[in-house]
This record gives structure tokens, C-alpha cells and sequence, in this order.
């Protein structure tokens, strides 16, 4: 338990920091065909959630709206990384399984040995991967080529040499001698699964990777680090770093902004996903279905760009509303 | 209890059986007597039990780590009409479908045991004559292609849709999709001779390899994109001509699901690689036996082959420094079969991959681990093989039938080889221990090595006790020889309160502010080295000249409280000098001069750090358990050497402290103990960066860090969670034996000085 103790300090620390992404959050709106929740029954009872870090805190502001809403649901939020979800949900510990990336076939098959049929899956919010550097850095932007040359022993994007001192990105003066120091998420991160398959081509992590237990501490170490570089979900952006543009193809450069996101142009943009357990031909559990409909609904959407991420489409609403039923 | 004076076992009265009191008090009392033995005696089986019943928990769930493979005959099929080229099979191994050599495509119920449906591989698209010219082997991906002899080529991919009727039953429809032919410019009316082709896991990419009679080779890769934002969904299809080998249509093909990679195999044994962006072959390695079987290994990284003389190998494509192409690296063999190698087929789970000869001998292998997990008999008739997708199933199929398997296969990757030897993983250049043991991908290579982790937990042990053991020792010398009983009285509770810190705390204060901090004022740190044992020593000169009216006034073994003034001071300069230290001797940063100087770059949490922090978790033990040791020597040993004429420093070096020596020896191993078992500061303090190296200025990877930082992740049972609980073996282990060496020592020192 020691190691939630942690993150919660960080998340404290973190929390204390003025958060860049307030700026992003003026900018959004959800999407006006987004239906505003509604209850359809009372529910009571209480709901587990166990797995990802990168959704912590949306988990918890999600559970804070909906209790507004339903004020005797108690909900108990834990979030160690996106691998300790599909454990939970086939022990039955958690009714939700928050993660940040899909889950991997060995995980459902698992799942499935247990229960006979597959988890359901519902995209609940989208988010970018920021590729953060401290804020006095001069760095404005990477190639994925470069990010993979910075963080990966093998080099599978296609560079041809490894990068570990800032001038062989181009940086002057002082810091082109500097080594680059490299911070990471633990494995069982979502995160540190969707960098390693899109930034690293599915490569390797150098061994000298720092890996952090929490998004906070990754952003806190490149804050505190003034050669150091990190990765971490977008939500946890701070004053003390600094995103920079990514670039598929070396052409076009994107920052993180929503407009690049949505259009798919910037690279690192994935979904977030809370998985449930729903046996074929039944009703979901009362409790999480309204949880999921409060999770997809105008007030948990803005909840969304409140914490920094991304709102869904309508679109995309009403097809994972309909999953529900 | 190492200090604890030990009595030997029943001791009696001279003259055999103890001595019975009368009166009631008295039989009260041995009743007590014997009921505290046996409470002792209880309590200390139960902790005998326990460690015990905790290794032996331990060994059951590590045993099965290196148990092979079980495969058993699960259901099989007659049908006089089969007769597979190339299987597909669904992940309930409920239903297959076999490409058949007469050009057909049938369905096959396995759990019934018949064939439900057939239909031709060209189905309705102008069906060229006669039977296919070449059938595309198994790729382990629900695809299947066939070339004809009008030079087209057709492929038709398989789906399972899974529904559930009202009692909750799983049924599973196998569809075959429309056929789509590909046709490459110049090859009409040209005999098809060899295919391969290969499908993402998603199914949105599907390559082709097609090889014509007259050597021409191409490559096809289609792609079904579809955008989650905004919903597009776009297909294309790339056709790419290599480079006709010399001598002649390739032996055997293998293709990668998106057609950036190809291998074929030349009529002389060669393996020519082609890659994306280049018609030539990158690289062709030298002649060997006729290659008769080719595949991808899951991720499209690692190749099988299988020769006519029976041998299996895995070779990689390598890309060296500053090159843009690979080279195909030979990397591994397998003990070879005594017939030719009919059909290699990969697993989608894992580096495994099974194996079947034309004398009908199948074996099942996994790459990274280099084991040959089960080898059996197929039959004569066995044509081809094919795992399925959870690898918990082989199909094999012969003319006339299909025989399903049951594969029970939990840890392959798992041996002695790669937990402790060098392994070669996929994509590097050679054989290195590795750790990193996932990947947010199905075809990810878990590198499971213990040996970065063991160097990793001797490094931190390494750097905590230099700094711990002379602090800790020196200063319980200090504080039982030589200091004041009533400051003594004070210093001691305070550092055992010390140890009560709870270590999470000192692995935060460590990582997040002690690092940064070291970083800035390292040179400072050194300074300190040189100038607080420059101002102790300052300090005695000036205490010494004092007038001895002053010196008497203060009681002897307080004189330390001037000292500390002294010390103080020296820090204060120290790290007061440390930026004009830098500049001076460093050139400006010293980070920047360590990395000059030893090519490795400084890392701000290192070795150094946990040394500082783990020695607060160190120092009061070795400081407890030492000045109880030096306090237990016998006063009148001291008082004889002090009345000999020896002076207190002669006494205490001479006298006490061989004496002492067994206790002291405790103390370190008590510390060295705490130091390889600790856990929460090497987890906050360093990076936890598997790396191998002794530099103290770059972190580590610890074996009890490791185990915190992944068990949340590690499946129940998977083999990630077996390795851990390997490791907390290994640890187990490793304390064991530490532990033992140490008492042995002790004991044999004891010996040597209990005549004192």
C-alpha cells in the first residue's frame, strides 16, 4: 500500500503546481449532441475501480459528479497502472478496470478462461502522449525517428544512431555537450506499453530509462531535471514542462492541441477505456451502467477537460452508449 | 539473537536427575517451568515451520516455471476429401478451415467431426483452369492464398463470429470472405510457383509474397485503415517487384504482415532479405542445405528455417550502427530432426513456433529460450500443422484427415539459459542480459535476465555499507570507549530512533530532493572528506594547548560537544567552497566532468543517493548492534590493559576490539542483511534502471525493488509471476547463505577469543 501512499503525495505535489492545461480547458466545449445525464433509477451500493494511473484523477472527479448524483454510491478508486486492471476484473475485485490501453489478447484470454465470453470494452476519453522536456529547454520539436533514437536501445523506427547528448538534436552552446536524461513509466503502465509500441516502433526501452511509479513523478522528474525528457498523458502538464511538436514523417510538426488530435495528425493520440464485465444476452449491473452513462454524458465529458484530456465525438458517444444496452 | 549468551541445553545439578523440593509453591514453580520450555520450544518450531512453509510456498510456485509441454490428442476428423495445404483454426478450437490441394476451401466442424461447408478458393472470379499451381503454407493468421497457373493470385480471409444463444452457449460461424485476386503487371499467363502470405493481428493488413516460374518475385500489401476520429476508412493496395534471385524461383518465402520485410530462399540454401524502400536484397547469407520451410516468427522480427538435412534455425535481421539496412544474421539452431523439415508453423502468443518432418515427426520450440518443449509423432500422413491463436491447440492435417491437439505449454520462454545466460533478443546485435520483461504488445519478447537485477542489488548493498560500516562502527567504538555515559545515554536512544523512519519516507526525501540537491553541491560533499577530519584534528591541537584549568572543567568524553562546533563549521565551509570547487577543479559542473571523464553520463538519482539514504536505514543497526558488542567486552580486560600501561586508545584498538570482533561482525551482516532487502528507497531513490554497471553515479535496479514494481502487473500464474517469485528465491537465497557464512564466522571468532 506504501506505493499509493506515494502516488497520492505526488498527486498532491503535482495538484499543487499551477497546471498549464487550465489553458486548454477554456479553449474546449464538449460536443452539443452529447446527451446531458439523466438518472434513470436510483442506484446504491458501492464501485471498485482498479487500474490505470493516467485515468487517477479522472476516475476520481468522475466518481465525485456522479456521487453529486447519486450521493449513496460509495466509490473506491486505485490506480497502480493499466496492467492491474484485467487481474482485478477476473478476481472481482472491481467492477471497473480503467486503462489506457487496449487490452493485450493474453489479458482477455484470461478473462475469458474465467467467464467463458470476452470484457466489455467502452472508449471513455481521449488523450494525447506529450513527450515533455523541462521548460527551460530550448527544444520545440521531435521526429518519433528522433523520440526513438532518444529512448530506445534498438532503434526500430529507423534511425541510424542513437541520440543521448542534446546538440545531436540541434541545440547550441551550453547544451550541446549535455547527456540526456531519460524518464519513464513502470511497465505495468498503459502508457509505458502505447509509447513503446508507437514511439519506439515496437522497439526496445534503453536500459537507463528512469522508470517513475506515476505519471506526477515522471513530469515532476523532468521539472526537476533540467536535461531530462519524459512521457506521460497529457492531463498531467505543468508549469515546470514543457510539451514539444511530434512528427510522424519529419514534415509536419503538431503540438498537442485538440485540433491536431482529433484529425489524427498528431501521433500519439489514443483512447482511454474502462473495461466492465457483462455476461452475453444480460443487463449490465445497474450501478456501473449508470456510471458509464454519467461517464459518457455532457457533465462527465467536461469532467474530461477539466482534468486536461480530451472530450469523445458525439458520434463516438452514442456508439459506446449503445454498448450499454 | 546473535549477542545472546547461549546455555547449554539441560543443564543439570551434579548428580543426574534434578533435585524434587516439596511444598506446593515449588511444584507450582516447575510447572511453570515446564510450560515455558514448551512455549519456547513451540514458538521457536513455529518459526522454523514458517520460514520453511514460506520457502516451500515459494518452490511450489516456481516449480512449474521449467516443466515442458503437454500435448494430447483432443478430437480428429475423417473426410476423404481433405487434403490441407494450409489450415486456419479459431481461438475456441471449435471449427477449422482447410485450404485444400484441389484448389477447394473447406469448412470443418471439429466438434462434431465433419466437414460442414466447401466452396472454391477462386470462387466466382472467372475460375482460371485446373487446380492452383501454388498453395500459400500456414501463416498461423485466419488468411489463405492460392496462385494459379494463369499467373493470378487469389486470397480469401477467414473470420469466426462469436454469438451467445439464450442458454449463455458460445457459438462461433466461421465466414470466408469474398476472394480478392492480385495481379502484378507482366505476369499473366506465368505459372505461379511459391507463395507466402501473412495478416496483422487486427486483420486490417495482409501481405502477400507470390513468386512466378520465371523468377519473378513480388510482394503485395494491402491495408484497411480506419480513423476513430473521424470515422474514414480507407483500403489500398501496394504492389512491390523485387529482384529476381539468381538461379531461379525461390525454395521457400516467408513475408511480414505489412510486406516490409521478405525472405526468400535460393535453390542453393542462401536466404536473401528484402525490405521496404529497395527492390535489391539487403543482405544474402551463404550457402546451406536446400531450405524446405520458412516463417516469421510473431512480430516479424525473427525468422525460422528449416532445412533438408533436418536442421532448424532462427536467424534476425540486424541493423547495424548507422546503417539503413539489415543484414540476416544467423542466431540460433535447434537440435536437428533426421528428416527433411515439411512445414514450420509460429505461435502468436509467444517466440514458439512448431516444427513437423516428412518422416511425420512433430516437435514444438520456443526461439529466445532455445527449448525443445515436446517432440512427438504426427503420423505418416501428417501434411501440415497449424497452432492455434492461443496457442493452447495444434491441428494437424493429413490426406483423408485432421487431428486436434491439446497443447498445454504455460512457461516456454522460461529456462536456466535465459534467466542467468546471455540471450540474443530480437533486434540487437548481439547477446546481452536484458531485463524488461513486457510490452504493451501480443508480439512483444519478454527479456527476463536476473543478472542486471543481482548486479543491480549488490551495487546498492555495495554502495550503502562503505558509507555504514565505518560510520556505524567507528561511532559505536566511539560512543561505548570513549564518550560520556550520560551523553552516551542520549545519543544512543537517538539513533536507534533513527531506524524507526520509515524507509518510503527516506526514499522520497531522497529521490526528490536530496538528488537535485547532490547534483548541485557534490564537490561540496567531497570537500567535506577532507576538511571535517582537517577541523577535527585542528580542533584536538587548540583543546590540547588549552590551559588545563579550562580543560578540566569539562568532564572527560564531553570534549565532542566543542568538536561538533568544529565540525559544523567544516561543512558549512565545505559546501559554502563548493560552486568555486566546482569552477576550479571541475571546470564549471561536475556532472559534466564525470561524464567527460568516464564516459558515462551522471544520472541524477544513483548509486550515491541510496548509499546516503539507505545508510540512514543502515548505520543505527550496525551502530546499535556494535556498541552493545564493544559494551559486553569484559570491564576487567579493560581495566588489566589500562593497569599494564596501555593507553586508552592501545586498549580499545588491541584489547576491545578483537574481542569485540564477533559482535561486530554481526552487526555488519545484520546491515548487510537490511541493506540487500530493502526495498522502498532503491524503489523512489533510483530510476530503477536495469542496467549493469558499478558507477556510482548512475542508478541501479534492485531484485526486491523489481518484485514491488512489477507483482501488481504479473498475472496470477503467468510466467512474469513465477520469475518474480524466482527472484524473491534467489533473494531468499541469497540472505540464506549470507547469513549462515556470517554465523559460521562468528562463531569460529568467538572461539578464538572466548579464553578472554
Amino acid at each position: 500500500m506504501t506505493t499509493r501512499w506515494l502516488t497520492t503525495i505526488l498527486i498532491l505535489a503535482g495538484a499543487l503546481v499551477p497546471t498549464g492545461s487550465a489553458a486548454l480547458a477554456q479553449a474546449m466545449k464538449v460536443d452539443a449532441d452529447v446527451p446531458t445525464y439523466h438518472a434513470t433509477r436510483s442506484v446504491a451500493g458501492s464501485l471498485n475501480s482498479v487500474g490505470s494511473d493516467t485515468m487517477n484523477n479522472l476516475m476520481t472527479l468522475w466518481a465525485e459528479g456522479f456521487r453529486r448524483v447519486h450521493p449513496s454510491v460509495k466509490v473506491q478508486i486505485e490506480g497502480k497502472g493499466s496492467s492491474t486492471a484485467p487481474p482485478a476484473l477476473i478476481s472481482g475485485t472491481a467492477q471497473l478496470g480503467p486503462m489506457s490501453r487496449r487490452m493485450k489478447a493474453a489479458e482477455i484470454d484470461a478473462f475469458e478462461k474465467k467467464f467463458g465470453y470476452k470484457p466489455l470494452e467502452i472508449r471513455a476519453a481521449v488523450d494525447a502522449l506529450a513527450v515533455y522536456v523541462n521548460k527551460d529547454n530550448p527544444i520545440e520539436r521531435l521526429t518519433i525517428e528522433q523520440v526513438d533514437a532518444i529512448f530506445s536501445k534498438t532503434r526500430k523506427c529507423g534511425a541510424t544512431q542513437p541520440i543521448d547528448r542534446w546538440g545531436q538534436l540541434g541545440l547550441t552552446g551550453s547544451w550541446a555537450g549535455k547527456p540526456i536524461s531519460l524518464y519513464g513509466r513502470n511497465s505495468a503502465s498503459g502508457t509505458y506499453g502505447y509509447f513503446k509500441k508507437h514511439a519506439l516502433c515496437k522497439g526496445d526501452f534503453k536500459d537507463t530509462v528512469k522508470e517513475q511509479p506515476g505519471s506526477a513523478s515522471v513530469v515532476q522528474g523532468v521539472t526537476e531535471d533540467l536535461y531530462g525528457i519524459g512521457y506521460s498523458g497529457v492531463g498531467y502538464r505543468t508549469s515546470g514542462v514543457k510539451a514539444v511538436a511530434l512528427s510522424k514523417d519529419g514534415k509536419e510538426f503538431h503540438g498537442v492541441e485538440p485540433e491536431s488530435v482529433y484529425s489524427g495528425k498528431y501521433p500519439l493520440a489514443r483512447f482511454l477505456y474502462i473495461y466492465v464485465n457483462r455476461p452475453p444476452n444480460q443487463p449490465l449491473d445497474p450501478l456501473t451502467r449508470e456510471f458509464l452513462r454519467y461517464v459518457l454524458s455532457r457533465a462527465g465529458q467536461e469532467v474530461v477537460i477539466k482534468d486536461g484530456y480530451l472530450p469523445l465525438h458525439a458520434k463516438l458517444v452514442a456508439r459506446e452508449l449503445a454498448k450499454l444496452d | 539473537m546473535p549477542l545472546a549468551r547461549r546455555i547449554p541445553p539441560g543443564t543439570r545439578q551434579p548428580g543426574g536427575e534434578p533435585r524434587r523440593i516439596r511444598g506446593t509453591t515449588a511444584r507450582r514453580r516447575l510447572a511453570a517451568d515446564r510450560f515455558g520450555r514448551w512455549l519456547v520450544a513451540a514458538g521457536g518450531v513455529g518459526i522454523i515451520a514458517t520460514i520453511l512453509g514460506i520457502l516451500l510456498f515459494i518452490l511450489i510456485e516456481v516449480w512449474p516455471l521449467f516443466g515442458g509441454a503437454r500435448v494430447e490428442p483432443l478430437a480428429g476428423v475423417r473426410d476423404a476429401r481433405l487434403d490441407p495445404a494450409a489450415l486456419v483454426i479459431d481461438e475456441y478450437r471449435t471449427h477449422a478451415v482447410s485450404l485444400d490441394r484441389d484448389g477447394r476451401v473447406r469448412i470443418v466442424d471439429l466438434e462434431r467431426g465433419v466437414v460442414d461447408d466447401e466452396l472454391p478458393l477462386a470462387g466466382d472470379v472467372g475460375a482460371p483452369d485446373g487446380p492452383p499451381t501454388a498453395l500459400a503454407p500456414v501463416s498461423g493468421r485466419p488468411v489463405v492464398a492460392g496462385g494459379f497457373a494463369d499467373g493470378r493470385v487469389v486470397v480469401r480471409t477467414v473470420s469466426f463470429a462469436i454469438s451467445f444463444d439464450d442458454t449463455g452457449r458460445r457459438l462461433v460461424a466461421p465466414e470466408v470472405s469474398a476472394p480478392t485476386v492480385l495481379a502484378a503487371p507482366g505476369t499473366e499467363g506465368r505459372t505461379v510457383v511459391r507463395l507466402a502470405v501473412a495478416a496483422s493481428p487486427a486483420g486490417d493488413e495482409l501481405a502477400v509474397a507470390a513468386a512466378w516460374a520465371d523468377g519473378t518475385l513480388h510482394v503485395f500489401h494491402t491495408t484497411r485503415e480506419e480513423n476513430d476520429f473521424t470515422g474514414e476508412v480507407e483500403t489500398s493496395v501496394e504492389d512491390r517487384p523485387l529482384e529476381p534471385l539468381a538461379g531461379g524461383p525461390p525454395a521457400a518465402l516467408a513475408v511480414s504482415a505489412r510486406g516490409e520485410r521478405v525472405l526468400a530462399a535460393t535453390a542453393d540454401g542462401r536466404l536473401a532479405l528484402y525490405e521496404a524502400g529497395d527492390p535489391r536484397p539487403s543482405s544474402v547469407s551463404g550457402p546451406g542445405a536446400p531450405v524446405t520451410a520458412l516463417t516469421w516468427l510473431v512480430g516479424d522480427r525473427a525468422a525460422v528455417v528449416g532445412r533438408k538435412d533436418g536442421a532448424i534455425e532462427v536467424w534476425f535481421p540486424i541493423r547495424d550502427r548507422g546503417e539503413t539496412r539489415s543484414r540476416i544474421v544467423f542466431v540460433r539452431a535447434f537440435p536437428p530432426r533426421d528428416a527433411p523439415i515439411a512445414v514450420l508453423a509460429p505461435s502468436l502468443r509467444n517466440k514458439g513456433f512448431v516444427a513437423l518432418d516428412r518422416g511425420g515427426g512433430a516437435g514444438l520450440y520456443h526461439s529466445t529460450s532455445r527449448r525443445t518443449l515436446w517432440r512427438g509423432e504426427a503420423g505418416e500422413a501428417a501434411r501440415t500443422l497449424v497452432l492455434a491463436p492461443r496457442a493452447d491447440g495444434l491441428l494437424v492435417g493429413g490426406s483423408g484427415q485432421l487431428a486436434l491437439w491439446r497443447v498445454d505449454n504455460p512457461h516456454p520462454e522460461i529456462s536456466l539459459g535465459t534467466l542467468f545466460g546471455k540471450v540474443w533478443y530480437e533486434g540487437y546485435p548481439g547477446p546481452a542480459w536484458v531485463w524488461q520483461s513486457t510490452g504493451g504488445t501480443d508480439d512483444a519478447e519478454p527479456k527476463l535476465s536476473l543478472v542486471p537485477l543481482l548486479v543491480g542489488t549488490l551495487k546498492g548493498t555495495f554502495y550503502s555499507l562503505i558509507l555504514a560500516i565505518p560510520i556505524g562502527v567507528l561511532g559505536a567504538m566511539y560512543a561505548s570507549q570513549f564518550m560520556h555515559p550520560r551523553l552516551r545515554n542520549a545519543v544512543k536512544p537517538v539513533v536507534e530512533i533513527m531506524a524507526a523512519l520509515p524507509s518510503v519516507v527516506l526514499g522520497f526525501l531522497a529521490g526528490l530532493w536530496l538528488a537535485p540537491l547532490i547534483q548541485r553541491v557534490f564537490p561540496g560533499l567531497l570537500l567535506t572528506l577532507v576538511l571535517v577530519p582537517l577541523a577535527v584534528i585542528a580542533a584536538g591541537a587548540v583543546w590540547h594547548r588549552l590551559p588545563a584549568r579550562l580543560r578540566h572543567r569539562v568532564p572527560d568524553g564531553l570534549e565532542v560537544v566543542a568538536f561538533a562546533a568544529a565540525i559544523v563549521a567544516a561543512m558549512w565551509l565545505s559546501f559554502e567552497l563548493s560552486p568555486w570547487v566546482e569552477s576550479m577543479v571541475f571546470g564549471g559542473s561536475f556532472p559534466d566532468w564525470i561524464h567527460a571523464v568516464s564516459g558515462i553520463p551522471y544520472d541524477q538519482r544513483n548509486a550515491v543517493i541510496v548509499g546516503i539514504a539507505m545508510g540512514f536505514a543502515v548505520i543505527p543497526i550496525i551502530f546499535s548492534v556494535a556498541e552493545d558488542a564493544f559494551s559486553n567486552v569484559p570491564r576487567t580486560l579493560i581495566s588489566g590493559s589500562l593497569a599494564l600501561g596501555a593507553s586508552r586508545w592501545q586498549t580499545v584498538t588491541r584489547i576491545v576490539l578483537p574481542t569485540a570482533s564477533p559482535g561486530i561482525f554481526s552487526a555488519v551482516m545484520i546491515g548487510f542483511g537490511r541493506a540487500i532487502g530493502e526495498t522502498m528507497i532503491v524503489l523512489m531513490a533510483t530510476g530503477n534502471t536495469p542496467i549493469m554497471s558499478w558507477f556510482p553515479f548512475n542508478g541501479f535496479r534492485t531484485l526486491s525493488a523489481n518484485i514491488a514494481v512489477e507483482i501488481p502487473e504479473a498475472p496470477y500464474g503467468g510466467t512474469l509471476y513465477r520469475t518474480l517469485f524466482f527472484s524473491a528465491l534467489l533473494l531468499f537465497a541469497l540472505t540464506f547463505v549470507i547469513n549462515t557464512v556470517a554465523e559460521v564466522v562468528r562463531q569460529r571468532l568467538r572461539g578464538r577469543y572466548a579464553d578472554l
